[in-house]
């Protein structure tokens, strides 16, 4: 029982940064109707800029606010350099040019900077570890939980009692109709990936934290496993990327506890089956309903 | 005040709208009718700035406003109730007020907003409900109010009864009568022409693209000729 605890706390913390990318890829998808698979790259480049100042001394603490900072800029910029000009053309095109930004990014980190990874210094308490009635909880698995709990409460908020969070949430629904009340559509795209961002920034704070390194492939993995949680909620869905995110995290720590050693690294293809048989039977996500709410 | 010159609509090689010229003038009732497929609501996409017109020009008060943005011609005093209503089914009633205010200040789009659900009970008592479980006429109302929310001058109204049952189409040409009698322009597409036509001062009729006939609505209302040749028996 004890260990069940322990893995569920291990797999909710793993899912938490699954439902941060997974929110921000379903904000921009909302908008945009793009999947982006570019969305990983903000943690890539945040990681590089959090390297590159932590070679100029910065203290862990106060390379937070730069990371998330970082992200956000770098996806408001990419869609100004790149997504706005494939705006309204087709999914294949959206999905090229998300594709293209992916691999361009990654090619510039291998090519100017270096295709091997680059460590740097994580906080002292990383490795700690609290005991709670019995169950050994790792300090930096509460630190996630309770950040993404923080931050998706605020994307709520903003989503929920702000205009412009009302005006993404339109803009998802009917695009056409949010224009024609007035919500500029150069806007409202922006505010969602400034949002997206944010979140992705969060992410990467917390993935960094983990992992301490900058490699040219560091979003490639979250960004897969946004994408798989934001498609097991319903694209587009905000509780539906949350909920598929967290799904996502328990589900890959109770297969690597359960599965034999030796099939380890079969875990992300077991995974990708395993949503492929949940979208045979759920075409529209775990969250499938009559008329569900979108973002 | 809003003129349409020799407009004309394209959807790539289909043209919907073939050089319509329309007038209407400051606190006017317009009629716009037309069998299904007549370019009307193409046309009133094309004044708003969904879609660019192919041809011609569309001035209000003097200002070629030709390819405005909706947010424009929203500043300029030119709001759009579309066809179908279109509410936002994910948002609450209060919260597609809230929206259609948004290039008001924030203390003036909550006023309007109050103003609004007080000005349209049936809202103010579901302001808090998702809009997608409004009733038919419900959504209509809220469609309405959400294009005041702009304090337009010019409301363009796509057929506002559509799909109504008998008693709310009364309850919205009441609607319309109390929008017009408050100095309100009305530009208005609606399959129910004899009703209409009743209430507006002007009415233009379309077909296949064209603006085929124009004049007082009074005297076209007496047109028997022009309805069986245009809008067929049962407008």
């Amino acid at each position: 029982m004890v260990e069940l605890v322990q893995q569920l706390i291990d797999g909710l913390g793993l899912g938490s940064e699954y439902a941060l990318l997974a929110l921000g890829i379903g904000l921009t998808f909302g908008v945009m109707r793009m999947i982006n698979f570019a969305h990983g790259e903000l943690i890539t480049v945040s990681a590089y800029v959090a390297y590159g100042l932590t070679l100029l001394g910065l203290d862990w603490w106060a390379l937070v606010p730069v990371i998330v900072a970082t992200s956000i800029a770098t996806s408001v910029a990419l869609e100004l350099v790149a997504f706005r000009w494939v705006r309204g053309a087709s999914d294949f095109a959206m999905l090229l040019m998300s594709f293209g930004v992916h691999f361009v990014v990654q090619a510039g980190f291998v090519m100017y900077v270096s295709a091997s990874a680059r460590a740097f210094d994580r906080p002292s308490w990383i490795n700690n570890t609290v005991s709670v009635g019995g169950v050994r909880v790792e300090v930096v698995d509460v630190a996630v939980i309770a950040v993404t709990v923080a931050t998706l409460l605020a994307t709520l908020a903003i989503l929920r009692r702000t205009v412009y969070g009302m005006a993404i949430r339109a803009a998802a629904e009917d695009f056409d109709t949010a224009q024609l009340l007035g919500v500029r559509s150069n806007l409202v795209i922006r505010a969602a990936f400034a949002l997206a961002g944010l979140l992705a920034g969060v992410a990467a704070v917390l993935l960094l934290m983990r992992t301490g390194r900058a490699v040219p492939a560091a979003g490639l993995i979250p960004m897969l496993k946004g994408v798989l949680a934001a498609l097991i909620g319903g694209l587009g869905r905000l509780q539906g990327a949350v909920v598929g995110g967290l799904v996502l995290g328990v589900v890959e720590v109770q297969l690597v506890s359960r599965l034999p050693d030796e099939v380890d690294g079969m875990v992300n293809g077991i995974v990708f089956v395993l949503i492929a048989l949940l979208f045979i039977f759920r075409p529209a996500g775990m969250l499938q309903t009559a008329a569900a709410e979108r973002v | 005040m809003l003129t349409l010159e020799r407009v004309e609509v394209a959807y790539g090689s289909v043209r919907a709208v073939h050089g319509a010229s329309i007038s209407v003038s400051e606190g006017e009732t317009v009629a716009l009718i037309g069998p299904n497929g007549a370019g009307k609501s193409s046309l009133l996409n094309a004044i708003i700035g969904l879609h660019a017109p192919s041809g011609g020009a569309i001035r209000w008060r003097g200002t070629d406003v030709t390819g405005w943005s909706p947010q424009r011609m929203l500043r300029a005093g030119i709001a759009l109730v579309p066809e179908h209503r279109r509410i936002l089914t994910g948002l609450t009633t209060e919260e597609n007020l809230l929206v259609a205010g948004i290039l008001t200040a924030g203390r003036t789009r909550r006023r309007l907003a109050a103003e609004m659900m007080e000005r349209f009970e049936v809202l103010g008592r579901q302001r808090s409900t998702p809009a997608g479980l409004l009733s038919g006429g419900e959504a209509q109302q809220l469609a309405i109010a959400r294009a005041l929310m702009s304090r337009p001058s010019v409301m363009l109204m796509d057929e506002p009864a559509l799909g109504l049952a008998p008693l709310l189409r009364g309850r919205v040409f009441d609607l319309l009568g109390e929008l017009a009698a408050a100095g309100t322009t009305l530009l208005v597409v609606e399959q129910d022409a004899h009703r209409l036509l009743e209430m507006a001062g002007t009415a233009y009729i379309m077909r296949s693209g064209d603006i085929v006939a124009s004049g007082p609505a009074g005297e076209l209302s007496e047109r028997e000729d022009l309805f069986e040749a245009f809008l067929g028996n049962g407008a």
